[in-house]
């Protein structure tokens, strides 16, 4: 007899563990953080860590999560903190391309994030949203629009994240 | 009253990603696959599926090639010291690697010449025994994790 259960863990990709070092002995034991009977509960804890205050379209932001996604792993090795320097130098997230230090040029991407701001009801954008003033408008744009912005409008603005640090993994459970 | 309830706890299988960089194989991720809520029926599957595992690599071509040089060297291995595995080895009545030059140890490489040999020795009754010298060298694992909601 089985039934479904449903894994929040971190992807693959943020585990710095395997950039670095890529050896088993120092693998993150236990990345799998909770289970869960159904997907909304999963999906539910997941948008209950999003830092909702900060700004996900800026290293701030971006510095927030990680510490959030450290807080839940502790003890285990981490980057070396970055000088304020080194996080002034870093590109900010860009939607549906990740945190590339050179933007795509695409703008089918922006295109579909001022829709997705218009239909989350929240004020419109600057346009047209470009490589090159993204790293300014998106931050701005947060800013103004932020004291209105109710938490739901909030976490879909997280969820833009691409991947989203966690995912949901759907396994059959035997008894 | 003292509350006797307390989380259930699942055991996760997971495979692990094993993936060629143009030098070795590295560890580039895992996979949960099934869960148990017993753990002695997780174990069964972990080592079934473990077994075969070894038994698809060993066929696929690197058991006569060199494990260590698939693999990035002996210490991406195994967690053993270079005196705990030859003793080990020993033990299993398996040949030792050639003695290495004052400086050097296995860490750095193990010859094709022994790896070889040893496999040529390493009968069916060994191999479980011979793979367990390679702790750092898995397919799968268990991770037990509390169930929420």
């Amino acid at each position: 007899m089985s039934a479904p259960l449903f894994l929040v863990r971190l992807r693959n990709a943020y585990r710095w563990h395997y950039d670095e070092v890529k050896d088993m002995s120092s693998r993150v034991a236990a990345p799998i953080e909770q289970a869960f009977r159904t997907r909304t509960a999963a999906q539910a804890y997941i948008e209950g860590r999003y830092p909702l205050d900060c700004s996900p379209f800026d290293s701030q932001g971006w510095h927030t999560w990680q510490g959030v996604m450290e807080f839940s792993h502790p003890g285990e090795d981490h980057q070396e903190e970055e000088t304020p320097e080194e996080k002034e130098e870093e590109a900010p997230y860009v939607p549906g391309k990740g945190y590339e230090v050179v933007p795509d040029e695409s703008a089918i991407v922006y295109e579909e994030f001022t829709e997705r701001v218009l239909s989350l009801g929240l004020p419109p954008v600057e346009t047209p949203l470009t490589d090159a003033n993204v790293r300014t408008v998106l931050p701005a744009w947060w800013r103004r629009a932020q004291p209105q912005m109710t938490e739901a409008q909030r976490v879909a603005l997280w969820q833009y994240l691409d991947p989203e640090p966690y995912e949901i993994v759907e396994v059959e459970a035997y008894q | 009253m003292v509350s006797t309830m307390t989380a259930e706890v699942v055991y996760i299988v997971q495979e692990f990603q094993w993936e060629y960089n143009d030098e070795w194989f590295d560890l580039e991720g895992d996979t949960p696959i099934r869960a148990f809520v017993d753990r002695d029926m997780a174990e069964a599957y972990q080592q079934r599926r473990e077994a075969e595992a070894r038994a698809s690599f060993a066929q696929s071509g690197p058991r006569r090639a060199n494990f260590p040089s698939f693999f990035g060297g002996f210490p991406r291995m195994s967690t053993l010291s270079e005196a705990a595995f030859q003793g080990r080895l020993q033990a299993l009545g398996l040949p030792l690697p050639p003695e290495m030059p004052d400086g050097d140890d296995i860490a750095m490489d193990l010859s094709d010449d022994w790896w070889e040999a040893v496999w040529a020795a390493v009968t069916p009754d060994l191999e479980e025994a011979f793979w367990g010298l390679f702790d750092r060298l898995r397919f799968y694992e268990i991770v037990a994790v509390e169930v929420q909601g």
